[in-house]
């Protein structure tokens, strides 16, 4: 069966939080699609809803309204333990603050993922060849707190790709790092990229790391920005005068 | 597959928990602990205590007659047996009438005998067994061959020092020349649990009886319920005593009951108390661990997984703490069992009861998953989304919390049912420790609420957080006072109990003074006696006495004490009438019995002679009189010359004599060692007998209320630690802005001495409560069970001292966290 060109399709997304007895409305209605091996940045000031995208996009936040279609499957209102599902066989997620559990060593974390479909009978040799795809194959047996910021986040980097996703959704992983090593984490996405053939959504506030995808959207106050084209390269290609979009 | 993933997982997590694994496994151990060895408490002591009444009768009736039983008394019963009435009988001596005292030749010291059985081959016991120790596996019966020879239990060959082969004394409390007996045998068990007994073969018996014929009692298992009956009432009627099992099983039903609820109820109540310590260690645990639930469910990780892999942990953490608290409990048990022989005479034979400590590890396995699993459910409901938002976790929901603790209350009163054997036993004592749980909370709380707002700081800074931290805190901390309190109570009631028992004690105990000192020999050695007792004793006295079948004036009964006594000279009686040993024959009745002088009395021997004697006059005991070792005069008095000429080799001995109270023990050794065959008993060791029983059971209850105490540091140790663990990051900051250790557990010891302040203050009123509620109900009480200023402060000082302590230590270590580490944390 050929896979769909477009690996997500969000429409009309709202998310909004209680806060006391308010509701705030953190995203404002976001249509959005990114391509199959797209690269997308997400850029924004803080607040203006980013992570809580990137949150709906993996399927660990449920829109107020809205629908979110993530490589065919529509995960709007799909039952926790589906969604876990596909949270496990399809996305792959970094975040800025690496979340690695203490209490593992480097190659256990990687192999974490592999437990919930049971398919650990190779954990440790997957593991092992994620780990030697990032760099990390002579720290294997080191806990975090033995490892340095960017070997971290190359130990969250394997196991979000663990079990080969389509997807990668990065939440500012290069924001608890050092200008070098944040450019060497950056470097092995692309890499990966190009290799594992993923699709990679990028949460970011540095406009050079924004000018390295292939696409930028801007989040303002919960909603995509004018004036910047929110379509698919595909689409800007096939016309490319912008829309305004109100 | 996944069940094995899971529990690697869970196994690394534990494997690297840190202290809090250890206080989660310490709180399980405690609990298993306590249930194991209450359980193996009440088990032995059922065993021992609440024998099966036939055994504890020896078959299914236990008879006897006033005196020896004839020849045709006993062919009845092989009568009866021909004819099908009887299935079995054994017809033994037994000296339940009289006491015995045992003792090694030289000593100067008794032990009391409280039952000695002198039986036939094939004879005794119809149910249950003599077992002998030493020589190992050896039948009584075959031990016993030669008069003389005799089986002792192992608590008197302790006592004494016995060992096979060596000689003993044993001789009648009320006089003679103890026998000298070759001990064969040691017992580690009898028929009916009893200790304090010794076992011989008729010959035997009748050298200490000097009585050819020294049957004294008839078991009988009868061949059916109605010709038994019959065969009972016939008996009954015709001068025979009973004892049936319908006697003993209404009154031991009761005690089971009793016991039951008690003991093993005392350690459902541990359990709980484990239970409250590891719901209260995972709910911190967890808490901490909801970044990690955040991104296990992110990488697929549905709801359900993060259950079951927290209920596997948490069985592992079950299963550790179980096996360490069954393990203490063992040896617990049996420390509880020797401290209880200490007060029963019985047998308790502790033995490690595999079912029950396999069983208790399987409870105390489920009971740590029913109390760590609402916090479970909490952790397994973490949203990813709110956890890398850096949100607090919604505010728990009362009504889902109590719904979450009442749907495990339902299991967890399965289990005290089944701990019980007992529906209504186990809601009871699950009931009743909820009950206690909201009451006591709400009270403490309460309490503390208010001690909180009102209490003054003086200014100092530490104590104004120290107020103010306790305001913060929650149940986990309420939890820790009532246990707290659990502990001060049962501690303060178990001190006043022994403090009044003991002064009660000390007023019933036996006077030391007047005639203190008795020394059991036979008519032969009565002078050396009283020429080794001349040097040491201010006066001294000789008793003659021998049992009497009957006395009869004009041929019926005379109702006075069966033993005709002789004197040299009146030494402790007052007579009145003809002047001592001027009348041939003659008699002293007791004053008041309407006989005339000059009246005739008939000695009826135990041997059927009769022997006349003539009234001559009455005697009283003086008002002055005043000894613990010689009973007061009794029955019929005359010169030591007509009872010697009467009754010869049957006449007991004793010579009494006033020796200062502080020389008895020294003396008693010193005359011991001059005349190695006689027996001696003086007040003091009476005394001492009668309180180690007492001090035994204070032993006892002492340690019961350790346990209790125990539970509160337990718990106290647990809330302080998980404080420290919640306020890691806080001690990380005040050290940063240049706030010591030192500050830092000055804080903590305020805040956990007004707490243990307020459940010790709340455990002393409710010993005043319940000392006055006893009082009202049992007015006697009220002089017994007193509590003086000091013993309230001693109170008081334990139960803070102790919180103090166990605080202390708890936060010692983490208290020294270095603030970059914690801030660090948190970057």
């Amino acid at each position: 069966m050929a896979q769909s060109s477009t690996v997500i399709f969000a429409r009309n997304l709202t998310r909004s939080l209680p806060l006391g007895d308010r509701q705030i409305d953190i995203l404002k209605g976001v249509t959005l699609e990114v391509e199959r091996g797209e690269w997308l940045a997400l850029t924004g000031p803080s607040g203006s809803g980013k992570s809580t995208l990137l949150g709906l996009l993996a399927g660990i936040d449920t829109p107020t309204s809205g629908s979110l279609i993530v490589d065919g499957i529509d995960i709007t209102r799909l039952p926790e333990s589906k969604l876990a599902r596909v949270r496990n066989d399809k996305i792959g997620i970094v975040f800025q603050s690496f979340h690695l559990i203490p209490t593992l060593t480097a190659r256990e974390n990687v192999e974490v993922p592999l437990y919930v479909n049971a398919r650990a009978g190779r954990a440790r040799q997957l593991a092992e060849e994620m780990l030697t795809l990032v760099g990390l194959h002579d720290r294997m047996n080191h806990r975090p707190h033995q490892l340095s910021g960017g070997e971290q986040q190359r130990v969250a980097i394997a196991r979000a790709l663990i079990n080969r996703p389509s997807i990668l959704l990065a939440d500012e992983p290069t924001g608890n790092l050092d200008t070098r090593t944040g450019d060497a984490v950056l470097e092995l996405i692309g890499n990966l990229r190009r290799e594992l053939g993923l699709t990679v959504v990028m949460v970011t506030h540095d406009p050079l790391i924004a000018r390295a995808a292939d696409r930028e959207v801007h989040l303002l106050d919960g909603r995509l920005v004018d004036g910047l084209d929110s379509r698919p390269a595909s689409a800007r290609a096939a016309q490319p005068v912008l829309e305004v979009r109100s | 597959m996944k069940l094995a993933l899971l529990t690697k997982y869970a196994l690394k997590g534990i494997r690297r928990g840190g202290q809090r694994v250890l206080l989660a496994v310490l709180a399980v151990a405690f609990g298993v602990m306590s249930l194991v060895a209450m359980a193996g408490l009440s088990e032995v002591l059922f065993e021992s205590l609440l024998l099966d009444p036939r055994q504890d009768i020896g078959g299914d009736a236990r008879l006897w007659r006033a005196g020896y039983l004839t020849a045709e008394q006993v062919e009845q019963f092989e009568a009866w047996q021909e004819s099908g009435v009887v299935e079995r009988y054994a017809v033994y001596y037994s000296s339940n009438s009289g006491p015995l005292i045992l003792t090694t030749p030289g000593s100067g010291r008794v032990s009391f005998v409280r039952n000695a059985i002198g039986f036939e081959a094939g004879g005794y016991p119809l149910l249950g067994e003599i077992v002998v120790g030493d020589p190992a596996g050896a039948a009584a019966t075959d031990l016993l061959r030669q008069p003389g020879d005799v089986i002792i239990t192992k608590d008197l060959a302790e006592e004494r020092g016995v060992s096979v082969g060596d000689t003993v004394l044993v001789g009648s409390e009320m006089g003679g020349a103890p026998e000298p007996l070759q001990v064969v045998g040691i017992a580690t068990n009898t028929p009916n649990y009893q200790g304090a007994s010794l076992f011989f073969n008729l010959e035997t018996a009748r050298l200490l009886t000097g009585h050819s014929n020294p049957l004294t009692t008839v078991n009988v298992i009868w061949a059916d319920e109605a010709s038994g009956d019959t065969a009972l009432e016939e008996l009954l009627s015709s001068g025979w005593y009973a004892h049936t099992p319908d006697m003993l099983s209404e009154r031991n039903r009761q005690m089971r009951d009793m016991m039951n609820l008690l003991l093993k109820g005392a350690g459902i109540l541990g359990l709980m108390v484990g239970g409250i310590g590891i719901a209260n260690t995972m709910q911190v645990m967890l808490a901490r661990r909801r970044e990690e639930v955040g991104v296990l469910k992110t990488l697929g990780y549905a709801r359900r997984d993060i259950l079951l892999l927290f209920v596997i942990e948490t069985a592992i953490l079950g299963l550790v703490g179980s096996v360490l608290g069954a393990a203490a409990g063992v040896g617990l048990s049996a420390v509880l069992v020797r401290i209880s022989q200490g007060f029963v005479t019985l047998f308790l034979i502790w033995r490690p009861n595999m079912p029950l400590v396999l069983g208790s590890v399987a409870v105390g396995v489920i009971t740590a998953v029913l109390f760590a699993m609402n916090a479970i459910l909490r952790a397994s409901d973490v949203r990813p989304a709110d956890v890398f938002r850096q949100l607090p976790p919604p505010p728990q929901s009362q009504i889902r919390s109590i719904g979450t603790f009442a749907l495990m209350a339902v299991p967890f009163g399965a289990i005290t049912s089944l701990v019980l054997g007992s529906l209504w036993q186990g809601g009871v004592v699950l009931l009743a420790a909820l009950a206690g749980l909201i009451v006591l909370g709400g009270l403490l709380a309460g309490i503390k609420w208010l001690v909180v707002r009102l209490l003054p700081t003086f200014g100092l800074h530490l104590l104004r957080m120290a107020r103010n931290n306790l305001r913060r805190r929650g149940v986990s901390l309420v939890f820790a006072m009532i246990a707290l309190f659990a502990g001060t109570y049962t501690l303060g009631f178990a001190m006043v109990s022994i403090s009044g028992t003991q002064n009660k004690l000390e007023e019933e105990l036996f006077s030391t003074g007047g005639y203190n000192f008795l020394v059991l020999t036979g008519p032969e050695g009565v002078d050396e006696a009283q020429a080794a007792l001349a040097e040491i004793a201010e006066r001294t006295g000789i008793r003659y006495e021998t049992p009497v079948e009957t006395f009869l004036i004009d041929g019926e009964p005379v109702g006075v004490a069966r033993y005709l006594q002789g004197r040299d000279e009146p030494w402790d009686i007052v007579v009145e009438g003809a002047a001592w040993g001027s009348v041939e024959n003659g008699a002293y009745v007791p004053a008041g019995m309407a006989v005339e002088p000059g009246a005739t009395i008939e000695v009826v021997m135990m041997d059927g002679r009769v022997v006349p004697l003539t009234v001559v006059g009455t005697y009283e005991i003086p008002s002055t009189w005043e000894s613990a070792v010689i009973m007061t005069a009794a029955g019929i008095v005359t010169s030591s010359d007509t009872l010697l000429a009467i009754a010869g080799d049957e006449v007991q001995t004793s010579v009494a004599a006033e020796v200062a109270p502080n020389q008895l023990e020294a003396q008693a050794e010193a005359i011991g060692r001059a005349l190695p065959q006689t027996a001696i008993i003086t007040a003091a060791e009476m005394n001492d007998s009668f309180k180690a029983a007492y001090q035994n059971l204070g032993t006892f209850a002492i340690t019961m209320s350790g346990l209790a105490l125990l539970a509160g540091a337990v718990l106290i140790a647990n809330a302080v630690s998980l404080t420290m663990i919640e306020r890691r990051h806080e001690i990380g900051v005040m050290k940063a802005v240049g706030y010591t250790r030192g500050h830092v557990l000055r804080t903590v010891l305020f805040e956990y001495g007004l707490v243990a302040a307020i459940a010790s203050v709340v455990g002393l009123l409710a010993v005043l409560l319940t000392v006055y509620a006893m009082g009202v109900v049992q007015e006697i009480t009220r002089e017994i069970f007193l509590v003086p200023p000091m013993l309230a402060g001693v109170i008081i000082v334990v139960g803070v001292g102790l919180t103090l302590v166990v605080a202390l230590a708890a936060a010692w270590r983490p208290t020294s966290i270095r603030p970059v580490v914690v801030l660090a944390d948190r970057g």
